[in-house]
Protein backbone atom coordinates (compact mmCIF):
# COMPACT_ATOMS: atom_id res chain seq x y z
CA UNK A 1 0.00 0.00 0.00
CA UNK A 2 1.47 3.32 -1.17
CA UNK A 3 1.72 6.03 1.50
CA UNK A 4 0.37 9.51 0.70
CA UNK A 5 3.06 11.88 -0.60
CA UNK A 6 2.86 14.28 2.34
CA UNK A 7 3.35 11.42 4.85
CA UNK A 8 6.29 10.07 2.82
CA UNK A 9 7.82 13.53 2.96
CA UNK A 10 7.27 13.76 6.73
CA UNK A 11 8.87 10.34 7.26
CA UNK A 12 11.89 11.31 5.18
CA UNK A 13 12.28 14.48 7.27
CA UNK A 14 11.83 12.46 10.46
CA UNK A 15 14.59 10.04 9.44
CA UNK A 16 16.92 12.92 8.60
CA UNK A 17 16.38 14.49 12.01
CA UNK A 18 16.76 11.07 13.64
CA UNK A 19 20.23 10.83 12.06
CA UNK A 20 21.08 14.29 13.36
CA UNK A 21 19.91 13.22 16.83
CA UNK A 22 22.19 10.17 16.68
CA UNK A 23 25.14 12.37 15.66
CA UNK A 24 24.43 14.76 18.57
CA UNK A 25 24.13 11.86 20.98
CA UNK A 26 27.52 10.53 19.84
CA UNK A 27 29.01 14.00 20.23
CA UNK A 28 27.66 14.12 23.79
CA UNK A 29 29.16 10.74 24.58
CA UNK A 30 32.52 11.91 23.21
CA UNK A 31 32.49 15.04 25.36
CA UNK A 32 31.44 13.06 28.46
CA UNK A 33 34.29 10.65 27.85
CA UNK A 34 36.79 13.51 27.57
CA UNK A 35 35.45 15.04 30.80
CA UNK A 36 35.89 11.74 32.63
CA UNK A 37 39.42 11.33 31.25
CA UNK A 38 40.43 14.87 32.20
CA UNK A 39 38.99 14.49 35.72
CA UNK A 40 40.87 11.22 36.15
CA UNK A 41 44.12 12.82 34.95
CA UNK A 42 43.63 15.74 37.39
CA UNK A 43 42.99 13.28 40.21
CA UNK A 44 46.16 11.38 39.33
CA UNK A 45 48.13 14.65 39.15
CA UNK A 46 46.98 15.53 42.69
CA UNK A 47 48.63 12.38 43.98
CA UNK A 48 52.02 13.25 42.48
CA UNK A 49 54.77 15.17 44.27
CA UNK A 50 55.45 18.79 43.27
CA UNK A 51 58.86 17.94 41.78
CA UNK A 52 57.70 14.85 39.86
CA UNK A 53 58.59 14.51 36.22
CA UNK A 54 55.44 15.28 34.26
CA UNK A 55 55.18 15.29 30.49
CA UNK A 56 52.69 16.53 27.97
CA UNK A 57 52.20 14.65 24.74
CA UNK A 58 52.86 16.52 21.52
CA UNK A 59 52.30 14.02 18.73
CA UNK A 60 54.96 11.36 19.20
CA UNK A 61 56.96 13.53 21.55
CA UNK A 62 56.72 13.98 25.29
CA UNK A 63 57.53 17.46 26.56
CA UNK A 64 58.43 18.05 30.19
CA UNK A 65 56.08 20.47 31.95
CA UNK A 66 55.66 21.94 35.42
CA UNK A 67 52.94 20.43 37.61
CA UNK A 68 51.06 23.68 38.27
CA UNK A 69 51.14 24.59 34.56
CA UNK A 70 49.64 21.32 33.39
CA UNK A 71 47.20 21.38 36.28
CA UNK A 72 45.91 24.78 35.20
CA UNK A 73 45.78 23.65 31.58
CA UNK A 74 43.66 20.63 32.49
CA UNK A 75 41.36 22.71 34.72
CA UNK A 76 40.79 25.11 31.80
CA UNK A 77 40.20 22.19 29.46
CA UNK A 78 37.67 20.72 31.90
CA UNK A 79 35.80 24.01 32.12
CA UNK A 80 35.58 24.27 28.32
CA UNK A 81 34.45 20.65 28.05
CA UNK A 82 31.72 21.14 30.66
CA UNK A 83 30.45 24.17 28.78
CA UNK A 84 30.45 22.16 25.58
CA UNK A 85 28.59 19.35 27.35
CA UNK A 86 25.85 21.79 28.43
CA UNK A 87 25.44 23.05 24.85
CA UNK A 88 25.29 19.54 23.37
CA UNK A 89 22.78 18.45 26.04
CA UNK A 90 20.55 21.40 25.18
CA UNK A 91 20.84 20.56 21.48
CA UNK A 92 19.93 16.94 22.26
CA UNK A 93 16.88 17.93 24.31
CA UNK A 94 15.66 20.23 21.54
CA UNK A 95 16.09 17.63 18.80
CA UNK A 96 14.46 14.85 20.86
CA UNK A 97 11.47 17.09 21.50
CA UNK A 98 11.23 17.83 17.79
CA UNK A 99 11.42 14.11 16.99
CA UNK A 100 8.59 13.34 19.43
CA UNK A 101 6.43 16.05 17.89
CA UNK A 102 7.13 14.77 14.40
CA UNK A 103 6.42 11.18 15.41
CA UNK A 104 3.09 12.26 16.88
CA UNK A 105 2.17 14.23 13.79
CA UNK A 106 3.12 11.31 11.47
CA UNK A 107 1.11 8.86 13.56
CA UNK A 108 -1.91 11.16 13.44
CA UNK A 109 -1.53 11.63 9.69
CA UNK A 110 -1.25 7.87 9.19
CA UNK A 111 -4.26 7.12 11.34
CA UNK A 112 -6.17 9.78 9.40
CA UNK A 113 -5.26 8.15 6.10
CA UNK A 114 -5.99 4.64 7.40
CA UNK A 115 -2.40 3.32 7.33
CA UNK A 116 -0.68 1.79 10.33
CA UNK A 117 2.29 3.70 11.81
CA UNK A 118 5.54 1.72 11.78
CA UNK A 119 8.35 4.08 12.68
CA UNK A 120 11.52 2.56 14.04
CA UNK A 121 11.81 4.72 17.14
CA UNK B 1 -4.74 -6.39 9.59
CA UNK B 2 -4.06 -6.82 13.32
CA UNK B 3 -1.35 -9.42 12.57
CA UNK B 4 0.30 -7.12 10.05
CA UNK B 5 0.35 -4.26 12.56
CA UNK B 6 1.83 -6.48 15.29
CA UNK B 7 4.38 -7.84 12.79
CA UNK B 8 5.50 -4.31 11.92
CA UNK B 9 5.87 -3.53 15.62
CA UNK B 10 7.93 -6.65 16.27
CA UNK B 11 10.14 -6.08 13.24
CA UNK B 12 10.83 -2.53 14.46
CA UNK B 13 11.64 -3.84 17.93
CA UNK B 14 13.94 -6.55 16.53
CA UNK B 15 15.80 -3.99 14.39
CA UNK B 16 16.18 -1.66 17.36
CA UNK B 17 17.49 -4.39 19.69
CA UNK B 18 19.76 -5.76 16.96
CA UNK B 19 21.22 -2.28 16.43
CA UNK B 20 21.87 -1.93 20.16
CA UNK B 21 23.43 -5.39 20.32
CA UNK B 22 25.80 -4.51 17.44
CA UNK B 23 26.89 -1.30 19.18
CA UNK B 24 27.51 -3.10 22.49
CA UNK B 25 29.46 -5.83 20.66
CA UNK B 26 31.70 -3.18 19.06
CA UNK B 27 32.25 -1.50 22.43
CA UNK B 28 33.16 -4.83 24.02
CA UNK B 29 35.74 -5.39 21.26
CA UNK B 30 37.25 -1.93 21.88
CA UNK B 31 37.52 -2.67 25.61
CA UNK B 32 39.08 -6.04 24.88
CA UNK B 33 41.79 -4.31 22.80
CA UNK B 34 42.45 -1.85 25.67
CA UNK B 35 42.74 -4.71 28.16
CA UNK B 36 45.22 -6.60 26.02
CA UNK B 37 47.20 -3.35 25.64
CA UNK B 38 47.35 -3.10 29.44
CA UNK B 39 48.43 -6.73 29.63
CA UNK B 40 51.41 -5.93 27.41
CA UNK B 41 52.46 -3.11 29.79
CA UNK B 42 51.88 -5.38 32.77
CA UNK B 43 54.10 -8.07 31.31
CA UNK B 44 56.83 -5.55 30.37
CA UNK B 45 56.80 -4.03 33.87
CA UNK B 46 57.03 -7.48 35.41
CA UNK B 47 59.99 -8.49 33.25
CA UNK B 48 62.03 -5.29 33.27
CA UNK B 49 63.30 -5.65 36.84
CA UNK B 50 67.07 -6.02 36.97
CA UNK B 51 67.49 -5.55 33.24
CA UNK B 52 69.46 -2.30 33.66
CA UNK B 53 72.17 -1.97 31.03
CA UNK B 54 70.54 -4.54 28.77
CA UNK B 55 70.61 -3.93 25.05
CA UNK B 56 67.19 -3.14 23.66
CA UNK B 57 65.68 -2.23 20.30
CA UNK B 58 63.59 0.94 20.19
CA UNK B 59 60.92 0.93 17.48
CA UNK B 60 61.07 4.07 15.31
CA UNK B 61 58.29 3.06 12.91
CA UNK B 62 57.90 1.01 9.71
CA UNK B 63 59.50 -2.03 11.32
CA UNK B 64 62.76 -0.14 11.98
CA UNK B 65 64.63 -0.09 15.30
CA UNK B 66 67.43 1.79 17.02
CA UNK B 67 69.79 -0.07 19.30
CA UNK B 68 69.67 1.34 22.83
CA UNK B 69 70.67 0.47 26.35
CA UNK B 70 68.23 0.40 29.26
CA UNK B 71 69.25 3.20 31.60
CA UNK B 72 66.51 3.16 34.21
CA UNK B 73 64.43 0.14 35.12
CA UNK B 74 63.15 1.56 38.41
CA UNK B 75 60.79 4.08 36.85
CA UNK B 76 58.48 4.30 33.89
CA UNK B 77 56.76 7.20 32.14
CA UNK B 78 53.11 6.35 31.84
CA UNK B 79 50.11 8.05 30.34
CA UNK B 80 47.37 9.13 32.75
CA UNK B 81 45.07 10.26 29.92
CA UNK B 82 44.18 13.73 28.59
CA UNK B 83 47.59 13.93 26.90
CA UNK B 84 49.55 13.84 30.15
CA UNK B 85 52.22 11.34 31.24
CA UNK B 86 53.90 10.95 34.62
CA UNK B 87 57.13 9.32 35.72
CA UNK B 88 56.22 6.59 38.17
CA UNK B 89 57.98 3.96 40.21
CA UNK B 90 57.47 0.51 38.67
CA UNK B 91 55.48 -0.63 41.72
CA UNK B 92 53.08 2.36 41.52
CA UNK B 93 52.77 1.96 37.76
CA UNK B 94 51.81 -1.69 38.20
CA UNK B 95 49.12 -0.68 40.70
CA UNK B 96 47.70 1.90 38.29
CA UNK B 97 47.67 -0.64 35.45
CA UNK B 98 45.92 -3.18 37.68
CA UNK B 99 43.29 -0.58 38.67
CA UNK B 100 42.63 0.40 35.04
CA UNK B 101 42.44 -3.24 34.00
CA UNK B 102 39.96 -4.09 36.78
CA UNK B 103 37.80 -1.10 35.84
CA UNK B 104 37.78 -2.12 32.18
CA UNK B 105 37.00 -5.73 33.01
CA UNK B 106 34.13 -4.62 35.22
CA UNK B 107 32.70 -2.45 32.42
CA UNK B 108 33.15 -5.29 29.94
CA UNK B 109 31.27 -7.70 32.23
CA UNK B 110 28.39 -5.25 32.60
CA UNK B 111 28.24 -4.84 28.83
CA UNK B 112 28.33 -8.60 28.29
CA UNK B 113 25.37 -8.90 30.69
CA UNK B 114 23.43 -6.28 28.75
CA UNK B 115 24.25 -8.06 25.51
CA UNK B 116 23.01 -11.32 26.99
CA UNK B 117 19.72 -9.68 28.02
CA UNK B 118 19.23 -8.24 24.53
CA UNK B 119 20.02 -11.61 22.95
CA UNK B 120 17.37 -13.25 25.17
CA UNK B 121 14.78 -10.67 24.08
CA UNK B 122 15.70 -11.26 20.43
CA UNK B 123 15.36 -15.02 20.89
CA UNK B 124 11.87 -14.45 22.32
CA UNK B 125 10.79 -12.03 19.58
CA UNK B 126 12.02 -13.97 16.55
CA UNK B 127 9.61 -16.96 16.74
CA UNK B 128 6.66 -14.61 17.24
CA UNK B 129 7.73 -12.62 14.17
CA UNK B 130 8.05 -15.87 12.15
CA UNK B 131 4.56 -16.98 13.21
CA UNK B 132 3.02 -13.61 12.36
CA UNK B 133 4.80 -13.49 9.00
CA UNK B 134 3.39 -16.92 8.16
CA UNK B 135 -0.11 -15.90 9.16
CA UNK B 136 0.09 -12.58 7.24
CA UNK B 137 1.32 -14.44 4.13
CA UNK B 138 -1.48 -16.99 4.41
CA UNK B 139 -4.19 -14.34 4.87
CA UNK B 140 -2.85 -12.25 1.97
CA UNK B 141 -1.82 -15.06 -0.32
Amino acid sequence: MELPKNIQHQIAQFQQIQQQAQAISMQKQGVELQIKETEKALEELKKTEEDSDIYKTAGNLLIKVKKDEINQELEDKLETLKLREKTVKRQEERIMKKLQEMQQSIQEAMQGSGTSPGLGT
Amino acid sequence: MEDRKRLEEIVNQINLYQGQADIIQQQIETIRVSISDLEVVESTLNNIKGAEGAETLVPVGAGSFLVAELKNTEEVIMSIGAGVAIKKKIKDAKELVAEDKAELQNTMNKMANNLQKISEILVQLSPEADELLKSVKESEG
